[in-house]
């Protein structure tokens, strides 16, 4: 094996090795999984799918404990013959029973909620129908979806009842009522349902990975460099690599690593969404990531890497400790957060001239330009010079690495000022 | 004998500061050669020029009859002045790593470290990582792994420093065996003493500049004895009295005694007789340390004797 082959596979292996690279890797798929299953995981388990809910109208007018009856029983049909069943039965009570006592009807039915048998009580105000008025008695008032369901039958049972008095008539309410149903299609999507906004996540997704790989990775090839610095071991590798060996090692070890990592976590989000996980409620459906957006992500992933992976390495060329590192560091880092915050920019207006010229700018291009890709469709002449600017970036910022390492990589001792720095970089060989 | 490496006038300046001004040296094959000299000499910046660490600003490097490429630094070994190992990686790993840098094929090098650690008493370590292991075992490996490849040459900057008497022993005797099997060793050292025990050659170095360079036992041959042993009847005051000896220094009744400048001992031997018993009378060769700060104060500077040998104070 050559002697960058050398440098590759003991930076990869180092890492690899780790006990946080391997947690790191288990636990990323555990993220994923609570995030897609979390939610109705939960909602199955404690139960508060389904309500028991009884309905108190003190007025003893049994016609609107009808109406509500009714209604409900109308959208259990519903959600029966569409396989689901209605989270909320209404349960009678007959105030009559108490005496018209408030107080005791409401001690009651306070035993049959502690017992389980009910989840909660509505207490219907007076003149509900003018006042719309209700309170809901439960021990829990919140995920509680059968009472929400209560709310909207609620809703339309007083409703219907200002519209009958207003002489309106009953059997067009359902009609009226109805709402549109808008959904959202980019022309890029196929007619099977994948949606922009499934395509969305998926490149938010993406992006995600694109800005972890950048920042993180890029701060480990800093931290390896400052390594051999630190531990004073590159002095030894000196006498038997160049200095460029070494750097170009370093960079391509972590950037496997990085690649190792991600493609372990896009297999696990690829095997979730085949099971149907989903967040948030919008279903992830990796194939509805095309196949011209997994090139450019390859892209801009591989060349976000090697640019930020070059200039982190150069840092730690220059810099003995981390501490010494900070300055220069955080500006670097800078440079990637900075797209990320300029995201909502780029999703207004995808193809204005802010956006387009933002994502122009090389050190931005890896997030801007891909999520631009994501929602809208940029012109051909864009994208190829964007890739094209940024892969020229990456040798200038290649040879200046390649130049601090072999100036600055055997200086110990107090970081440079930025003036220095420069004065570095001016320096001739 | 052929010169394996030359050095033609080498200057290497760190902004004002001249570091090295002009020095050539030429290391014969199978030899052990010292590179001696006090602290900030120029000993290391020398070394890291010829290892290609640094560049020169003037002069040239040959290494076997051609001009010192990258290619030759695959047939020199190193050990830095400056230690250092990955403090995460498994030590036999380590060293294996450092051997296939330099070209060594992997089983190999596994192999011959082996026996090396078990040589080194680091045997029952080989899978420990780096930082779980004592300082003095780090510097073993880093040697181990230094001459593991077997290269012709060798070079060590400051082997000695901070090793007990016990390693110096080992190492010195590695050494030894390294000429032996006829590879060249370089080193260099501040501790002169332990330079005139196994050194065939010896380059003596001040601010930058050579002041010495050659065979060690000519060199020693050039300058007058000064200084005889004696060990007889004859007391202290005795001695003192005699014509000749400026100095007498009693080491438990062996006498060290210090010649008037241009005394010829034999004169003073024959006055020693006349005055009774004498057991024990020897020339003492002059130390390479007394023979240095000549060199030094020929020059018109002075250097301190303790310079030569602070920081390597360990070595018995």
């Amino acid at each position: 094996m050559n002697k960058l082959g050398l440098i590759i596979q003991k930076e990869y292996l180092g890492r690899v090795r780790t006990r946080s690279f391997v947690l790191g890797t288990l636990l990323g798929p555990v993220g994923i999984a609570l995030l897609m299953f979390g939610p109705s995981l939960l909602a199955e388990r404690t139960g508060v799918g389904h309500q028991n809910v009884a309905v108190v109208d003190p007025s003893s007018d049994s016609g609107v404990i009808l109406a509500i009856e009714e209604m409900v029983d109308g959208m259990a049909q519903q959600s029966e013959a569409g396989g689901d069943r209605l989270p909320l039965t209404v349960v009678r009570v007959d105030p009559g029973r108490y005496g018209g006592d408030l107080t005791v009807l409401r001690d009651s039915l306070n035993v049959r909620v502690r017992s389980q048998e009910l989840d909660g009580y509505v207490i219907l105000g007076e003149d509900f129908l003018d006042s719309g008025k209700a309170v809901y008695y439960g021990e829990k008032v919140s995920g509680v979806i059968g009472v929400e369901v209560l709310a909207k039958v609620l809703d339309q049972v007083v409703q219907q009842a200002r519209m009958r008095s207003a002489g309106v008539d009953a059997q067009d309410l359902a009609s009226i009522l109805e709402g549109a149903d808008l959904d959202l299609r980019s022309l890029d999507d196929g007619d099977d349902g994948s949606t922009l906004k499934g395509r969305m996540l998926a490149g938010m997704t993406l992006i995600m990975m694109l800005y972890f790989m950048m920042i993180f990775y890029g701060q480990f090839t800093m931290q390896a460099v400052i390594e051999d610095k630190s531990s004073r071991v590159v002095e030894v590798m000196l006498a038997s690599v160049t200095p460029t060996q070494l750097m170009a090692g370093k960079i391509l070890g972590q950037g496997l690593v990085g690649f190792t990592q991600f493609g372990i976590w896009t297999t696990f989000a690829a095997v979730f969404s085949q099971v149907g996980g989903s967040i948030q409620g919008i279903e992830v459906n990796l194939s509805v990531i095309s196949l011209d957006l997994w090139f450019y992500f390859g892209v801009f992933f591989v060349f976000g890497y090697l640019l930020y992976s070059l200039l982190y390495a150069g840092v730690g060329a220059v810099c003995s400790s981390t501490q010494d590192a900070q300055q220069f560091q955080g500006f670097i880092t800078i440079m990637i957060v900075l797209p990320m915050l300029l995201l909502q920019v780029a999703l207004q207006n995808p193809d204005g001239r802010l956006s387009t010229g933002l994502s122009l700018v090389p050190l931005f291009t890896p997030i801007l330009m891909f999520i631009r890709v994501v929602v809208s469709k940029p012109p051909m002449w864009q994208i190829g010079l964007s890739i094209a600017l940024m892969a020229i970036t990456t040798v200038v910022a290649f040879r200046f690495t390649g130049k601090l390492f072999r100036l600055s990589i055997l200086h110990f001792g107090k970081a440079p000022s930025w003036r220095e720095m420069i004065a570095l970089l001016r320096s001739p060989e | 004998m052929s010169a394996l490496l030359k050095v033609c006038g080498l200057r290497k300046t760190y902004g004002d500061f001249v570091a090295v001004d002009g020095v050539d040296l030429t290391i014969p094959r199978g030899c052990i050669y010292g590179v001696l000299g006090p602290n900030g000499a120029g000993k290391s910046t020398i070394i890291r020029t010829i290892m290609g660490i640094y560049d020169p600003d003037g002069g040239r490097i040959e290494f076997d009859g051609a001009p010192r490429t990258r290619a030759s630094l695959d047939r020199i070994a190193y050990l830095p002045e400056e230690r250092g190992l990955y403090k995460k990686m498994p030590l036999l790993d380590h060293i294996v790593y450092l051997a296939r840098l330099k070209g060594m094929n992997a089983k190999t090098a596994r192999d011959k470290a082996r026996l090396w650690l078990e040589r080194f008493d680091l045997s029952d370590r080989a899978e420990a990582k780096v930082d779980e292991l004592s300082k003095g075992m780090q510097q073993k490996a880093q040697f181990v792994a230094a001459i593991l490849p077997e290269p012709e040459l060798i070079i060590l900057d400051e082997p000695f420093s901070g090793l007990d008497p016990i390693n110096v022993r080992l190492l010195t005797d590695i050494i030894t065996e390294q000429k032996e099997k006829g590879r060249t060793v370089l080193f260099s050292t501040h501790v002169l003493e332990q330079a005139e025990k196994i050194c065939d050659r010896i380059f003596l170095i001040h601010r930058g500049r050579k002041l010495l360079d050659g065979d060690l036992s000519s060199i020693r041959d050039e300058y007058p004895v000064e200084t005889v042993e004696f060990r007889g009847s004859a007391s202290a005051e005795e001695l003192r009295q005699v014509v000749g000896i400026d100095e007498v220094t009693d080491r438990d009744g062996l006498f060290r005694l210090r010649l008037a400048e241009g005394m010829d001992r034999q004169a003073v031997l024959r006055d020693l007789l006349d005055r009774g018993r004498i057991d024990h009378f020897s020339a003492v060769r002059p130390p390479l340390t007394e023979i240095f700060l000549r060199e030094v104060a020929a020059c018109g500077d002075k250097v301190e004797p303790h310079e030569l040998r602070v920081a390597g104070g360990a070595v018995a």
